[in-house]
């Protein structure tokens, strides 16, 4: 039996726990009743947030098991996931059995928004409720044996709906979307508005939704029937992939309730394809190409590039970083005015303690959203490395020390400070550092060679940091010590990431491979 | 500049960025003006003489420096070795490398001017007047050593013997060849050396300021954005001298 498994990616140890427990049980002597083992089947974490993939899996697979473990959060109360609570809700509405296993701090912080059935584990020892968990999972799997207990969605294999507003521009957009489905082996049927005046009274409406595979929603600027069949829809948990058409949109991506904003033509074909691709995409069963419960558990949360929209940076030309720094990314712009209104404006200063500050300020910003350490997606490219822009960092909640570099780049010029990028490396390494020149600092009119950064740093001319500071890692990632891991929980006050960057940018083993300062390159571009 | 000369310019500038002041006991100040010529600093006035004030920062905090060339300089401090007591502890330095260096500093402070800001306006202002050359140089920091050792290999093959005036191995006493209470003199020498031997007060390490050489590319567009631009300095037309400069002077 195949079940949903529902994780946080960023918790490996949690995970690893939990999938050796399944583990265990199914290693159990078999009864008649209980012969099947339990498969743990995950989404692969990829850029792509698709709800229709997660509404087909719900249907697809025998069960729902969901581990929710803590975030750290700046209130008293715990906080979590809020993806994982969106696949719990999922989960509700389709009534799928489920198992939920919930941090006991989430639990009692957060008591009426989980169901009574909700075991809880202790984060930093789950291993002390072992037995509870363990007959958790033996009654779950009882409960599963018992075949009459839960019809799968009945649906026509390959048929689609594509359910329009009555607007010129969503009905264009259907067409193209009919025009990719047909090209993707659906059999689409369109309904438009002006079909749906008796929707809630029509069952050839209701049917059509119930029996397709996939229902494509292309809402108006205004609430319409539209926006009522898809509700009906998303009560059935029909899977469904939504667009709403709205002219000031100014980030792609679908939001937490899977709804993707568009403006044009060139936008939703974009956004279909990427959703279309992530839908036809299967869950993985993690153990059967892992070594063990904990590789399991990192290789689920290695982040897929499904999206084309990201851009592959090659190392060996430093200067196209600069393609890499989005300082009009809405992340960008939202931090940087945070920090405009804290500071008084960018223009109140321009002297050393100032941009330190303004820097001090942009990391903690970062820091309050809890991202984690992630190396980069698998590419078959040899010669680059995918590079996530602010926008993908904030819809991963996970990036690179590259990632981190080019995001406190895109910061800190939109923040009108002069920004520096380096990475340093041998044969074994390659470290991707964040920095910045204070206004009033004199530099070279040469790149500078790593004895030169050692003496700029040394006059306090430059400043750099350990970008992977501001996220969360279970263990090291630069020239910080897991001590200071620990006492940061997981991340690096601004203070000590500037040490480890100083660490790094002194190890006598360590070559300078390149320097962007970006004023400069701006200048000359 | 002779060779040996460049490599361990380029050698110690390759680490710690900063240009080695040559003679090692060559005197430098902080403000001094002057130019490259032939490998070294070659005072002409100071901003003082020049008429533009300049103060010093503070100093920083002491610290040593270790930056001797491991690969081709060897020291024998002749730890484990029996020694009769009567007999002066030695230290024994050797070199197969032209070029080849130690430089160990104790008590090493930096200084900078304290308002680069103010003093590169008044300096641009003084070029403005053609009281200022275009390729002056001007030292804006510098370390200061409570006492160095350094020593310059320029053959081949060289060595030098340092006698100490206490007779216990050196090993046992101190790692550095710049401590001054070991009271190092030097015993024997072998091939052509440079050296300072616990000289206290040197200033063994400088940079330095010139107007920028390239033209300064001007946005298309200057920002709109009135006359107290915090983020214009005039320092925006200096740079660091680099190394490129000074050997090749």
């Amino acid at each position: 039996m195949q079940l949903y498994f529902s994780h946080s990616y960023r918790d490996v140890a949690i995970n690893s726990y939990f999938i050796d427990q399944f583990r265990a049980i199914n290693r159990e002597r078999p009864s008649s009743s209980t012969a099947e083992a339990l498969e743990l089947c995950a989404d692969q974490k990829t850029d792509v947030w698709c709800v229709a993939k997660l509404e087909r899996y719900l249907f697809q697979l025998s069960g729902f098991v969901s581990v929710i473990p803590r975030r750290r959060a700046d209130g008293p109360r715990a906080a979590f996931s809020e993806y994982i609570a969106y696949e719990l809700t999922l989960a509700r509405r389709s009534r799928a059995p489920r198992l939920l296993f919930v941090d006991d701090q989430v639990l009692r912080d957060h008591r009426d928004l989980f169901p009574r059935d909700a075991v809880p584990f202790f984060y930093d020892a789950p291993q002390r409720d072992h037995d509870v968990h363990a007959r958790a999972i033996r009654t779950f799997k009882r409960v599963l044996g018992d075949d009459e207990l839960r019809r799968s969605r009945m649906f026509q294999l390959r048929q689609a709906t594509v359910i329009a507003a009555d607007q010129d521009v969503t009905t264009g957009a259907a067409a193209t979307i009919g025009d990719v489905l047909r090209s993707e082996g659906f059999e689409p049927t369109t309904l438009d508005e002006r079909q749906l005046g008796g929707a809630f009274d029509d069952i050839r409406v209701l049917e059509a939704l119930l029996d397709s595979e996939l229902c494509v929603f292309l809402l108006g600027e205004r609430l319409s029937n539209v926006d009522l069949l898809l509700a009906m829809a998303h009560a059935q948990c029909v899977p469904s992939i939504r667009f709403r058409y709205d002219p000031e949109v100014k980030a792609a991506g679908p939001d937490l309730a899977g709804v993707v904003r568009w403006k044009s033509a060139a936008d939703i074909l974009e956004q279909f394809q990427i959703q279309i691709k992530c839908f036809r995409r299967g869950f993985v069963l993690p153990l059967q190409v892992a070594a063990d419960s904990t590789d399991a558990a990192r290789r689920t949360a290695t982040t897929e590039t499904v999206s084309s929209r990201r851009k592959m940076w090659s190392p060996r030309v430093a200067q196209t970083l600069l393609d890499h720094l989005a300082l009009d990314d809405p992340f960008v712009t939202g931090r940087v005015n945070s920090v405009s209104r804290d500071v008084g404006g960018f223009a109140a200063g321009g002297d050393r303690a100032f941009s330190h500050d303004v820097c001090r300020r942009l990391y903690d910003e970062v820091s309050r959203r809890h991202f984690y350490y992630e190396l980069e997606p698998p590419s078959a490219v040899t010669d680059g490395q995918v590079v996530r822009t602010p926008n993908d960092i904030d819809t991963d909640r996970c990036a690179t020390c590259l990632d981190l570099a080019c995001l406190f780049a895109s910061l800190l010029e939109a923040a009108h400070q002069r920004a520096l990028i380096a990475i340093v490396g041998n044969q074994r390494l390659s470290h991707a550092l964040a920095g910045f020149i204070p206004h009033q600092e004199i530099w070279w009119e040469h790149e500078p060679s790593l004895g030169e950064l050692r003496a700029a740093l040394r006059r306090g001319e430059a400043t750099f940091f350990e970008a992977t500071g501001a996220v969360e890692s279970d263990a090291r990632v630069g020239d910080e010590t897991d001590e200071d891991r620990r006492r940061g929980e997981k991340m690096l006050d601004f203070t000590i990431a500037k040490e480890a960057a100083e660490r790094t940018l002194f190890r006598s083993d360590v070559s300078l491979t390149h320097i962007v300062d970006v004023a400069a390159l701006r200048r000359l571009a | 500049m002779s060779s040996p000369v460049k490599l361990y310019q380029q050698e110690l500038h390759k680490n710690i960025g900063y240009f080695a002041t040559w003679l090692p006991g060559a005197a430098l100040e902080l403000g001094d003006v002057g130019v490259f010529q032939a490998g070294q600093f070659h005072k002409v006035a100071s901003l003082a003489e020049l008429g533009i004030p300049a103060a010093a920062g503070v100093a920083g905090t002491p610290q040593t420096l270790d930056y001797s060339s491991t690969e081709s300089t060897k020291i024998d401090t002749g730890a484990g070795a029996a020694v009769p007591a009567a007999v002066k502890a030695e230290v024994s330095v050797k070199f197969d490398r032209q070029g080849s260096f130690v430089f160990q500093a104790l008590g090493v402070r930096s200084v900078q001017l304290a308002d680069k800001v103010a003093t590169s306006a008044r300096i641009v202002d003084a070029f403005a007047r053609g009281a200022w050359q275009k390729d002056w140089l001007v030292v804006d920091s510098l370390y200061v050593a409570d006492s160095a050792t350094i020593i310059v290999a320029e053959d081949e093959s060289a060595e030098i013997v340092l006698k100490a005036s206490s007779t216990l191995p050196l090993a046992a006493l101190s790692l550095s060849l710049a401590d001054p209470s070991l009271g190092l003199t030097v015993s024997a020498m072998r091939g052509k050396l440079v050296y300072v031997i616990a000289a206290s007060g040197l200033r063994p390490l400088y940079s330095c300021l010139r107007l920028r050489k390239l033209p300064f590319i001007d946005p298309k567009v200057v920002p709109v954005r009135g006359a107290a631009d915090p983020n214009a300095p005039e320092t925006d037309r200096f740079a660091h001298a680099s190394i490129d400069e000074l050997l090749e002077s």
